[in-house]
C-alpha cells in the first residue's frame, strides 16, 4: 500500500487516539506527524497488521510523552517538544455539546490504560483480538481492564466530587 | 442515553482538514529533505573514507638528526618470539611504535661499535625491530641477551653501556591490557539497559534473523582477525577499524529503522555510543 493511501486511511484514528490520550492538539498534532514520518521510515510490509502496526507507533509515542519527564530525565538532547509542558484544551466539537463534554472530562481522569482500552474498545469499536495486538497485552487483561474502567467511568460520572451528575443507570 | 452509545458518539471527531493537510506537507517536506538508504550509505562511507584517510595519513615527523641520515626510520615491536617477527615498518600496526629516541639511531648508524659477533641465544624478553635505511628494510631481534640480525642470522653480543641503554628505551612499552576493557563495557552497558527495560517495562528490541546473520559474520571475521593478529601477525588498524565501522553501521541502521520507542533509541544511541567510543580509543591505544 502507498504511503498516501495509508495516510488518507489512518490519520483520523490515529489523530483521534492520539488526541484523545494527550488532550493536547498541538502535542497531537506532533505525535500524529511523528508516527507518520516512523511509519514511512519503517519500510513495514505486512499490510494484513498495518492498522496494528500504525496504533502501536502511535501508542508508544504516547507513552513515551508520558514518561519523557519521570523516565528520561537524565539523558540529555531533549527535543524542544519533549520539554514542554502538556495543555488541556478540548476541541470545539466537544464543547459544542454538554454531555459530550462531560463524558470526554471524564475520560480525562482516568488513568491512561483504562483510557486506551476504553478509546479502543468502546470508542473505536475494535475487537478484543486487534486490541490485544496493539496494547501486547492477553486478552483476559483486557476484558478485565475494560470492565474496571467503565465502573470507573460510571464512578466519576455518577459522583458529585468532579461535578459530573449523570444518570447511568442504563449502562447497568 | 447508555454509556456505551455515548462512547461511541466520540469516534465521530470531525476531521480536521487544516491538522491533516499541514501534517501530510511537513511529512513530505521532509521525505524531500530526509536521507534516502543510498545518501545514508554514501554519507557513511564518505566518514569512513575521511577516518581511514586521517589513519593512513604520511606521518611527516622527521626523524631524529644523526650524521649520515641513512637511517629514516626506526620501528619496534615488543614481546616478540625467537623465530618468529611481528614487527612493521609502519605504526598502523597495533602494538608496532615509531622510535624516536637519538640513542637508538646512533646506536643502529654503526652496530660494529656496541656489539660483537657471536653465537648465543636470544634472552625471555624480546624486541622486535625494523630498522628503515636507505629505504630498505632491515629487521632485528633484541634482548637482554643478545641480539639477532633476522636477515642474516648473524647473532650479536652486547658488550657496552650503549647496548644497554639501547635494549632499555626499546623495552619499555605499555603492556596495559586496554582490549580487556571492551568485553567489560559490553557487557556493563548491556546489563544497564536491560535492568532499564526490565524496571520501564519495556521490551528490548530485537534484530531480524538476518541483521542476526550478519551480525555474526562481521563478529566472526573480527574474531578472526585478531586471531590471526594474536598467532600470525601484528593487527592492521585500518582492516579492524573497517570491520568495527561496518558493525556499528549494520547496528545504528537497525536501531533507527526497527526501533520505536524514543526511550528505547535513545539508551540504544547511549549504548552503541559508548561501545563505539571505546572501541576507537583501544583500537588507537595499541
Amino acid at each position: 500500500m502507498e504511503f498516501d493511501e495509508l495516510y488518507e486511511q489512518y490519520f483520523q484514528c490515529i489523530y483521534q487516539f492520539i488526541y484523545y490520550m494527550v488532550s493536547d492538539p498541538g502535542l497531537a498534532e506532533d505525535l500524529t506527524q511523528e508516527t507518520f514520518i516512523r511509519v514511512y521510515k519503517g519500510q513495514f510490509r505486512n499490510e494484513a497488521a498495518m492498522g496494528t502496526y500504525i496504533r502501536r507507533i502511535a501508542r508508544n509515542l504516547v507513552y513515551d510523552t508520558y514518561r519523557k519527564k519521570a523516565l528520561i530525565k537524565w539523558l540529555p538532547f531533549q527535543r524542544e517538544h519533549e520539554k514542554r509542558e502538556t495543555q488541556y484544551v478540548p476541541h470545539d466539537w466537544i464543547i459544542q455539546s454538554e454531555e459530550r463534554r462531560l463524558l470526554y472530562e471524564a475520560i480525562q481522569l482516568l488513568k491512561p490504560e483504562y483510557r486506551e482500552v476504553l478509546i479502543y474498545r468502546k470508542i473505536e469499536e475494535l475487537n478484543l483480538a486487534e486490541t490485544s495486538e496493539i496494547l501486547g497485552w492477553s486478552t483476559m487483561k483486557i476484558a478485565n481492564t475494560q470492565r474496571n474502567a467503565m465502573k470507573a467511568l460510571e464512578k466519576i460520572l455518577g459522583g458529585d466530587k468532579f461535578g459530573f451528575k449523570q444518570t447511568t443507570e442504563g449502562t447497568q | 442515553m447508555d454509556l456505551n452509545k455515548r462512547l461511541k458518539e466520540l469516534n465521530k471527531l470531525p476531521e480536521d482538514r487544516a491538522v491533516k493537510a499541514r501534517i501530510y506537507e511537513r511529512i513530505h517536506h521532509k521525505k524531500r529533505n530526509g536521507l534516502t538508504i543510498w545518501k545514508e550509505s554514501f554519507l557513511l562511507f564518505t566518514i569512513a573514507m575521511i577516518a581511514l584517510f586521517f589513519i593512513l595519513i604520511p606521518q611527516n615527523s622527521s626523524p631524529p638528526q644523526t650524521a649520515s641520515q641513512s637511517i629514516q626510520a626506526i620501528y619496534k615491536h615488543f614481546g616478540g618470539k625467537e623465530g618468529e617477527f611481528f614487527a612493521r615498518s609502519s605504526s598502523l600496526y597495533m602494538s608496532v611504535k615509531k622510535v624516536e629516541d637519538t640513542s637508538v639511531f646512533s646506536f643502529f648508524e654503526d652496530l660494529t661499535q656496541y656489539v660483537e659477533k657471536a653465537d648465543g641465544k636470544l634472552g625471555n624478553y624480546i624486541t622486535d625491530v625494523v630498522v628503515v635505511r636507505d629505504r630498505q628494510e632491515e629487521h632485528y631481534q633484541i634482548s637482554d641477551t643478545g641480539m639477532l640480525n633476522v636477515d642474516s642470522g648473524q647473532f650479536f653480543v652486547g658488550n657496552s653501556d650503549m647496548y644497554d641503554e639501547v635494549f632499555q628505551t626499546l623495552y619499555s612499552v605499555e603492556t596495559m591490557p586496554w582490549i580487556f576493557i571492551l568485553p567489560l563495557i559490553v557487557i556493563a552497558v548491556n546489563l544497564f539497559s536491560a535492568n532499564y527495560y526490565k524496571r520501564h517495562n519495556l521490551q528490548a528490541p530485537q534484530p531480524s534473523k538476518h541483521v542476526w546473520w550478519l551480525l555474526v559474520l562481521v563478529l566472526a571475521m573480527i574474531s578472526s582477525i585478531f586471531a590471526w593478529a594474536t598467532w600470525v601477525g601484528p593487527l592492521y588498524k585500518p582492516l579492524i577499524m573497517t570491520f568495527a565501522l561496518l558493525y556499528g553501521v549494520i547496528f545504528w541502521n537497525f536501531i533507527i529503522r526497527k526501533v520505536q520507542t524514543y526511550s528505547i533509541y535513545k539508551v540504544e544511541t547511549i549504548k552503541i555510543s559508548i561501545i563505539s567510543a571505546t572501541l576507537v580509543l583501544i583500537i588507537m591505544l595499541y
